[in-house]
């Protein structure tokens, strides 16, 4: 927690250098954001060059709007909001893409299902209840599925969640909620617990 | 899951190219566009007549019904402009409720005064109309202008405010010129280009001010 906590303050105050003109700073924020926007792109993807261009998108926008920047303000709900936005023009542009083409494609796709629900690669039967929790991922209201991974994964707490979705925090709670009863539904009736 | 260390120096050098403004950048702008939206107003309102258009009316009237439009148009513009801790400022829903809201109690406030004092012979009031429209249109353009493609959740929302806000301001001067509070002309000439300013505010807001990429 001290690390997440100081990774947020050393980010705070990079983006304020940043803002003030400090153009070495860019660096830094780009050094103690991109790992975790990179990871959420990457989840939500499943496709390193797409992932890394959203990467560079999100991060210029930052860059761009740096003149807006509210002092002292908390970066990460305002990146992922970007990053999300982002996202969300770039699925409705390749609404028809095929994501998994080629057997390369596949096999990268299936380690980082694994990943996602660290699962060890060895047991046969993880794969197909990763492939299941994977599909039922998939299947859920975006909604539900965006609150979960920011709060499940990307370790945004509810409030910085709700920030960067533009709802309310009750509306978080309940989606991120609603999201892990479906995956632990699907998981549990393989004798797989998502925790 | 980390990037590929080439992505950073791709990043870093696509900053570089393309400098932005810094805040202090921003503030400058947001001064000058400040006083010119300020300049224009100003000068409409004397160009109009000033104060001296609503001189039938008690001053004391007068100036509760601006006051009553400046609390809000203050209230509106915190709820658009002020963002403590938040990058992003207010929720969306909130501000899109503000800006809703907005000519409605106005409205209350001005029916509030209706049939207080003698008032002059009614008009459907275009003036009112067109002189709130100009007061508002440069400090929405400008708020436009410097917040263009920087909000990642609702722009229409953030437009709407915006729209709410310079409409409210707006109407602080419309009404410290205008000698009417008749319900009908209320309603036509003060709360419905403020209800077109809320619109056309979360309509533009909605094409200029959301995020896009830059390619």
């Amino acid at each position: 927690v001290g690390t997440e906590l100081e990774i947020r303050r050393a980010l705070t105050q990079a983006m304020d250098r940043y803002a003030d003109g400090d153009e070495a700073a860019f660096a830094d924020v780009y050094d103690l954001l991109a790992p975790r926007l990179y990871a959420f792109f990457l989840r939500q993807t499943a496709s390193p060059p797409r992932a890394e261009d959203l990467v560079q998108q999100t991060l210029l926008q930052m860059h761009a709007a740096r003149m807006v920047y509210a002092r002292s303000s908390d970066v990460f709900p305002w990146a992922f909001a970007i990053g999300r936005r982002l996202l969300i023009d770039s699925r409705r542009r390749t609404k028809k893409e095929v994501l998994f083409s080629t057997a390369e494609d596949d096999a990268a796709a299936l380690d980082l299902r694994l990943e996602r629900f660290e699962v060890p690669e060895g047991v046969a039967i993880s794969k197909e209840l990763a492939e299941r929790a994977e599909e039922e991922l998939e299947r859920m209201p975006e909604s539900h599925r965006e609150a979960y991974l920011l709060v499940r994964r990307e370790g945004l707490s509810i409030a910085q969640a709700a920030e960067a979705l533009g709802t309310t925090q009750t509306a978080v709670k309940l989606r991120a909620h609603r999201a892990y009863e479906a995956l632990r539904e699907v998981l549990a009736q393989g004798g797989l617990d998502e925790t | 899951m980390a990037p590929p260390s080439a992505l950073r120096a791709r990043v870093l050098a696509a900053a570089a190219a393309q400098p932005s403004p810094t805040r202090k950048d921003g503030r400058r702008r947001a001064l000058v566009l400040t006083a010119i939206s300020l300049a224009i107003a100003l000068g409409g309102f004397e160009a109009a007549g000033g104060f001296g258009h609503s001189a039938s009316r008690p001053i004391g009237i007068t100036i509760a019904l601006a006051a009553g439009w400046a609390v809000a148009s203050l209230a509106l513009s915190i709820v658009a402009l002020r963002r403590p801790g938040r990058a992003m400022g207010a929720p969306p829903l909130v501000m899109l409720g503000a800006a809703t809201l907005a000519p409605f109690l106005c409205f209350a406030w001005m029916h509030v005064w209706s049939g207080a004092y003698a008032e002059p012979s009614p008009k459907f009031g275009w003036r009112c109309i067109a002189l709130t429209l100009l007061f508002a249109a440069t400090p929405l353009a400008s708020f436009l202008a410097l917040r263009r493609g920087v909000e990642p959740r609702m722009p229409s929302a953030l437009g709407a405010i915006a729209g709410a806000a310079a409409g409210a301001w707006a109407g602080v001067l419309v009404d410290l010129w205008c000698p009417l509070t008749d319900t009908a002309h209320v309603l036509a000439g003060h709360v419905v280009p403020l209800a077109v300013l809320v619109a056309g505010g979360a309509l533009v807001g909605h094409r200029f001010l959301g995020v896009a990429r830059k390619d």
